[in-house]
């Protein structure tokens, strides 16, 4: 672990400095991490591709003004939450639009259907978050995908964390109706 | 009875269950594709990083791995980012220029310079184009198909990016393009640690940001097309830039 540290600090250094290779082993080691986190928060593959993309560009840039290396990860998966940001509000109109003006109610269209709710959890789970707001999935995903405790979360969204935990209260409350309802339908 | 209680609806949403949809819903590793995608939008943008770009040897091991299919989607994928989420270089005191072209549609952003001060009124236009012939009814928000989105790169601030709901149809002409120099828009919740940032932000008209590096977004947001089943049409255009104290 101190050792896998250390590489990685000494990558970050490297990075920071203008070498590409060792940027390249930055992306290489942690792509996945970025697109999972970007699927967890947008709930679809290529917005999550876009997303993990435009992390590493935006990286790249901003890293020769990175202070605290050992801080690299967190500062990342912030900038990885941004570019959510950015990808969702690029959507978010064309989403808009995809949702029905009037639905039918859920009982009665199972019932006409003759389905029951069998769906997996997290295909539930992927149409609840479609109903938050991005900090909302953002913070539920932070601390629920890898179950990172409240303290990092807070690092990584730069809050503190009497605001992370309240946030996530509220998250998860709202979560839960979404899913709730998603479960239902 | 036994049967209905084994249906996941009446299961709850404990923890467990919930990392576990979390795990289910993003389990998938990054498309195999997508670190070599990167790779060659980092190279194409090699003047983002003043005096060190990125290094072409790294390209060039990643271009020689890319399959037909590969390079294609590479293409496709990092032309439509560059176009749509990059900059053209990074802070400089010379003008800057962002572009997105989508079908019939060009966004144009421009900027005097990237380098600024705090205190400095920021200033920049952004442009919407109709490529085709004639002209074409555009539908958007009341306050103009074009906004403007303003993000702390690394940071928690963002404003900007929010149009009002209401729509009215402008007429585009190949020609007479629309345009729209900087303006603020925005919403926020009480709750949110900037909130006080916020609004303080909003007061005045002119644009001041803080020390810092930001993403400065034209948004081209619009519908064409029989608007009550529009084609949408959502064009990007940032610039990065710089804010010294």
């Amino acid at each position: 672990m101190v050792i896998e540290a250390l590489a990685g600090r000494s990558l970050v250094d490297l990075a920071r400095d203008g070498d590409a290779a060792a940027f390249e082993s930055l992306i290489r080691s942690r792509m996945d991490a970025m697109y999972r986190l970007g699927l967890a928060i947008l709930g679809d593959e290529a917005d999550a591709a876009d997303a993990a993309q435009m992390t590493f560009v935006a990286a790249w840039r901003q890293l020769p003004r990175l202070r605290e290396l050992d801080r690299f990860d967190a500062w990342l998966q912030r900038v990885a939450v941004n570019s959510c940001r950015t990808v969702l509000r690029a959507r978010g109109r064309r989403r808009m639009r995809e949702i029905p003006m009037a639905q039918m109610d859920p009982a009665e269209e199972r019932a006409l259907s003759g389905a029951e709710s069998g769906r997996p959890d997290g295909e539930i789970l992927r149409a609840a978050i479609g109903h938050l707001s991005l900090d909302r999935r953002a913070i539920l995903a932070l601390h629920h995908l890898d179950g990172r405790p409240v303290t990092e979360v807070a690092e990584i969204l730069g809050i503190p964390i009497g605001t992370a935990k309240s946030r996530l209260f509220k998250a998860r409350a709202e979560l839960e109706k979404a899913l709730r309802e998603e479960e239902a339908r | 009875m036994s049967e209905r209680s084994t249906r996941p609806i009446d299961r709850a949403w404990d923890d467990v269950r919930l990392a576990g949809a979390y795990r289910q819903m993003a389990e998938s590793p990054a498309p195999p594709d997508l670190t070599s995608v990167t790779l060659t939008t980092l190279a194409a943008d090699r003047n983002s990083r003043v005096g060190s770009g990125f290094a072409w040897p790294a390209l060039r091991r990643s271009r020689a791995a890319l399959s037909l299919l590969g390079l294609a989607a590479t293409v496709v994928l990092a032309s439509g980012l560059l176009l749509s989420l990059s900059s053209r270089g990074g802070p400089s005191a010379s003008p800057s220029q962002a572009m997105d072209t989508q079908g019939q549609f060009h966004l144009t952003f421009e900027m005097p310079k990237t380098d600024w001060h705090v205190g400095e009124v920021i200033t920049g236009q952004a442009t919407l184009s109709y490529l085709g012939s004639g002209g074409i009814d555009i539908g958007s928000s009341g306050t103009g198909p074009i906004g403007f989105a303003f993000d702390e790169v690394g940071g928690t601030r963002h404003m900007g990016g929010v149009w009002t709901a209401d729509l009215v149809v402008r007429r585009l002409n190949a020609g007479s393009p629309i345009t729209s120099p900087i303006r603020k828009s925005g919403a926020w919740m009480g709750e949110d640690p900037n909130a006080a940032f916020y609004e303080s932000w909003f007061n005045g008209h002119q644009l001041h940001l803080p020390a810092g590096d930001w993403t400065i977004s034209a948004i081209g947001n619009f519908e064409t097309g029989d608007f009550t089943a529009a084609d949408q049409h959502s064009l990007r255009a940032p610039i990065l830039i710089h804010v010294t104290p």
